[in-house]
């Protein structure tokens, strides 16, 4: 069996770890490969490094686990690297979110679009494009695959500033399946969805029943106009509208859309998020002290795709992935070249291979051509480091309804964000 | 899946037609589908609604099988049109369009997709190719149009800038390349290598199973762009190379030279490389022989017909054993059908579609070949970027007499017909183009009526 070395940055994210952690030991195609943990808090990569021991104990998946809190020494000899960090994600995010909204922006999460979304760009890329630099020259074959957000922004730098071969991996996919067969009243599983567009803004170009072939939409529009209108109301009115269901949910598209506060401004609930990720801290540590049994749900696939991304290059499978965001050049002919863009991909030995399902039907691609600018314009902020061309960003974004704001927004969040801002080109 | 229905165009002929039959039957997905059989000669269609009868019943298909002389009567409600048509004599027809341009001092290499010959080729056969292709609008508009004729790229133009009917065309020239690495790499895999290199074909299948090949361009003058180990994803294009230097020098000769000029190695093998180079038709240094290059076996291929109808009928009066049946390749057809009327998911090694962006610098529009994604979505061809720019001048050009060729073939104009032949770099002089293109034209006269208007 092929082998591997797979390195994970950002291990110490319990909710996110665990996910790969249930696919990476579920999995008895990385028997002989290393698993290398790497986090910067000691503290979450020990607790992280001992759970990753105990499931392949479990399961037997055969791995070689270590532990490093520094990525240099991990990246020689990568096949993969896998990204989740994040810098004060909490803390930071729910500054994104409210300093904007206290200068009247109404916006709905402020973590891929709108002002958020772009102080997320400029503090995030510095740290991505350290690891990229380091991969260059420590293991330059590797794929680096990233989970962390602003997904699309993080692609399109990987993309256009290094050679590194990679690919963004996110689960909306799935949420926007999900959502379509409980409007249709069907199991989630027996639809075939094909999409394309943007990270978080994905169009289900067809909808079919995986047994029969048949075609689905009817089915959507004529059960869409019945179902309960406080579900997804405005990724419903895009539908009516493009006739196409665009994914993944209202509060992550709606980052994209001068009107996407239509569909709730309550924003992302930290609180909740801050219990959950206790109560699993406290869970892993009973686990880990022998109270808690290993729950057999955690050996069973998690919904990301990462590990069959691995799998699939590893053995040379030419395993069908349904949806990657990958730098587009000609992927989705009828947006720029130079963006992130998200597509079902193929991947083998030879690499990810993007799947084009064509041109965009021609309203929707011009939608996403204003969403292109504003990423593009991000992310040549982050890179330059440039102040001006972070205000540039601000004031082509859809969701920005006041220069006036526009400029306080910036002159508060930069300051910010200042100590994670510097040029990297 | 739910039932579908296919049309099969030519299902009379002798091994198209028994491969495609055998192929569509074995499948457990397609029970309850219609199978309808379309040829004009109503005693071979007869002769093969016995045998898909009888592969039905042994089977147990459960397909319904019907049979027509005229494609029209058969397209109704039609998803899927699988066609292999040929303006007949096929032997005759090829042989003459290579000696007609011999006439007036031009010696083609082969004739049958490329050159003068492959222009007359396409001439005849994108009437009623077209003709097919506007009827399906009429009768079945969301129908895929499966093409297997010849000249594939111009007869896939032809459709895709002539009619509204979305076309793929499927070839199986990518195993000539399996083939040949596989015969070059026996030994590392094992494997026992034919004592006569010219069967190197023969290893295409065994091949399959050790390396994994990904190759663009054109149908027929694609390129290896990648080549591996199939398990282990080891990258083998340096071994490749190496393998090439060192072997039989009579082995492959043009592909080597055209593999050791532009870095890069052509998967079609010489007989078929040849039709698109401008370095193998000089009558002075003759390089057909030089390159040792064979023209098709006209009259063996005629007697294999005859005798591969009379094995039809054979098999389908319940003479001969229809087990060998079951391994048929439809050269992809099935799996096209399945993955499409089925929602799956089916990685194809080479699918004809038009650029959309799958090669970045050939013109957009244009029919390339690329390994392709198959799924409900229907048939995509992988981004691959650019061909290195020297392959693609050498394709750009060939796109160019392609695109005359059509033009001239679905409007008869003449004009464009010559333009054709003098952007051929066989042609040396504005009045052979001229002798050349008048001979076609009125030799061919009742396929071409385009052209006598």
């Amino acid at each position: 069996m092929n082998t591997t070395k797979i390195v994970f940055i950002g291990a110490g994210s319990m909710s996110f770890g665990l996910a790969m952690f249930k696919d990476i030991f579920s999995s008895q195609e990385l028997s002989g490969s290393t698993l290398t943990l790497v986090d910067i808090n000691r503290q979450n990569l020990e607790c992280m490094t001992r759970l990753a021991e105990q499931m392949n104990q479990h399961s037997g998946a055969g791995l070689k686990i270590e532990a490093v809190t520094n990525w240099k020494e991990a990246l020689p000899g990568a096949g993969f690297v896998i990204n989740s960090t994040a810098i004060d994600r909490n803390r930071l995010w729910k500054l994104d979110f409210e300093v904007p909204k206290k200068y009247g922006i109404r916006h709905t999460l402020g973590e891929n679009g709108g002002p958020g979304g772009l102080f997320f760009t400029l503090r995030t890329i510095p740290l991505v494009m350290d690891i990229v630099r380091d991969m260059e020259a420590l293991c330059p074959q590797a794929v680096f695959i990233n989970f962390s957000n602003p997904e699309s922004r993080i692609i399109l730098a990987v993309g256009k500033y290094s050679p590194v071969r990679c690919i963004g991996l996110c689960h909306g996919v799935f949420m926007a399946k999900n959502d379509v067969a409980q409007i249709m009243g069907l199991p989630p599983e027996r639809l075939d969805v094909s999409a394309a567009g943007l990270n978080h803004f994905q169009w289900l170009l067809s909808i079919r029943d995986r047994h029969t072939g048949e075609d689905l939409y009817p089915l959507l529009f004529e059960k869409e106009k019945n179902f309960d209108p406080g579900f997804m109301p405005v990724t419903r009115r895009l539908l009516r509208a493009f006739k196409k269901y665009p994914s993944c949910s209202d509060d992550h598209s709606g980052e994209y859309l001068a009107y996407g506060w239509e569909g709730g401004e309550e924003g992302y609930d930290f609180e909740e998020d801050e219990v959950g990720r206790k109560a699993l801290h406290e869970f892993v540590e009973q686990i880990l002290a022998g109270e808690e049994p290993l729950p057999e749900a955690w050996f069973g696939p998690s919904g990301e795709r990462g590990v069959a991304v691995i799998t699939g290059m590893l053995h040379n499978q030419h395993a069908a992935i349904e949806s990657g965001v990958i730098y587009n050049q000609g992927a989705i002919p009828n947006l720029p070249a130079d963006l992130a863009v998200e597509v079902p991909v193929m991947v083998d030995a030879a690499g990810v291979h993007p799947v084009s399902l064509g041109p965009l039907p021609d309203g929707i691609a011009k939608l996403l051509h204003m969403q292109a600018g504003v990423q593009q314009l991000a992310v040549k902020a982050a890179m330059h480091a440039s102040k001006e061309l972070a205000l540039q960003a601000l004031l082509i974004d859809p969701v920005v309804n006041s220069a006036a704001a526009a400029e306080k927004i910036l002159d508060e969040l930069w300051e910010v964000n200042k100590p994670y801002i510097r040029k990297c080109i | 899946m739910l039932p579908t229905k296919i049309v099969v165009i030519g299902a009379g002929s002798a091994s198209f037609g028994l491969n495609t039959l055998g192929a569509l039957m074995r499948s457990k997905k397609l029970a309850g589908s219609e199978l309808a059989l379309v040829d004009m000669n109503a005693e071979t269609l007869a002769i093969v609604r016995r045998l898909a009868e009888r592969l039905n019943r042994e089977w147990e298909a459960k397909l319904t099988i019907t049979s027509y002389t005229r494609h029209q009567d058969a397209l109704p409600g039609a998803q899927f049109v699988v066609s292999a048509i040929e303006v007949p004599p096929r032997e005759r027809l090829w042989r003459m369009d290579w000696e007609i341009p011999l006439r007036h001092g031009v010696r083609q290499p082969y004739a049958e997709n490329g050159g003068p010959g492959g222009f007359a080729h396409a001439c005849r056969n994108i009437g009623p190719v077209l003709q097919i292709a506007h009827d399906m609008e009429q009768a079945c508009p969301e129908a895929w149009f499966i093409n297997y004729t010849n000249p594939m790229v111009r007869i896939c133009d032809a459709i895709h800038r002539y009619s509204k009917i979305k076309a793929i065309g499927l070839c199986h020239q990518i195993f000539a390349g399996y083939g040949m690495v596989g015969y070059l790499l026996a030994d590392k895999f094992g494997l026992e290598r034919p004592a006569d290199m010219h069967r190197y074909w023969e290893f295409s299948h065994q091949a399959t199973q050790f390396l994994d090949i990904k190759a663009a361009g054109l149908n027929h003058f694609t390129w290896m762009l990648d080549v591996r180990d199939r398990r282990t994803g080891e990258d083998l294009y340096p071994l490749v190379r190496e393998r090439w230097a060192q072997a039989d020098p009579a082995f492959q000769p043009l592909t080597r030279r055209v593999l050791d000029a532009f870095g890069w190695m052509p998967i079609p093998a010489d007989g078929h490389l040849c039709e698109y180079l401008p370095w193998v038709s000089d009558s002075a240094t003759k390089p057909w022989e030089k390159y040792d290059l064979h023209l098709y076996d006209w009259d063996a291929a005629e007697k294999g017909r005859d005798e591969g109808h009379k094995q039809i009928a054979l098999l389908g009066e319940g003479k001969q054993s229809i087990a060998r049946l079951k391994k048929a390749d439809s050269e992809g057809a099935l799996e096209m059908i399945e993955a499409i009327a089925g929602a799956g998911n089916h990685y194809h090694l080479a699918v004809n579609l038009p650029n959309d962006g799958q090669i970045t610098n050939l013109p957009t529009g244009a029919i390339v070949e690329t390994p392709g994604l198959i799924s409900g979505w229907g048939a995509r061809g992988f981004p691959i970027g650019d061909m290195p720019e020297s392959v693609a001048e050498l394709l750009r050009q060939e796109l160019a007499r392609v695109r005359l060729s059509v033009d001239a073939a679905a409007t008869g104009d003449r004009q464009a017909a010559l333009q054709c032949l003098l952007l051929d770099p066989v042609i040396r002089d504005i009045e052979t183009a001229k002798a050349v293109l008048d001979d076609y034209l009125t030799s061919y006269r009742q396929h071409l009526p385009q052209f006598w208007q």
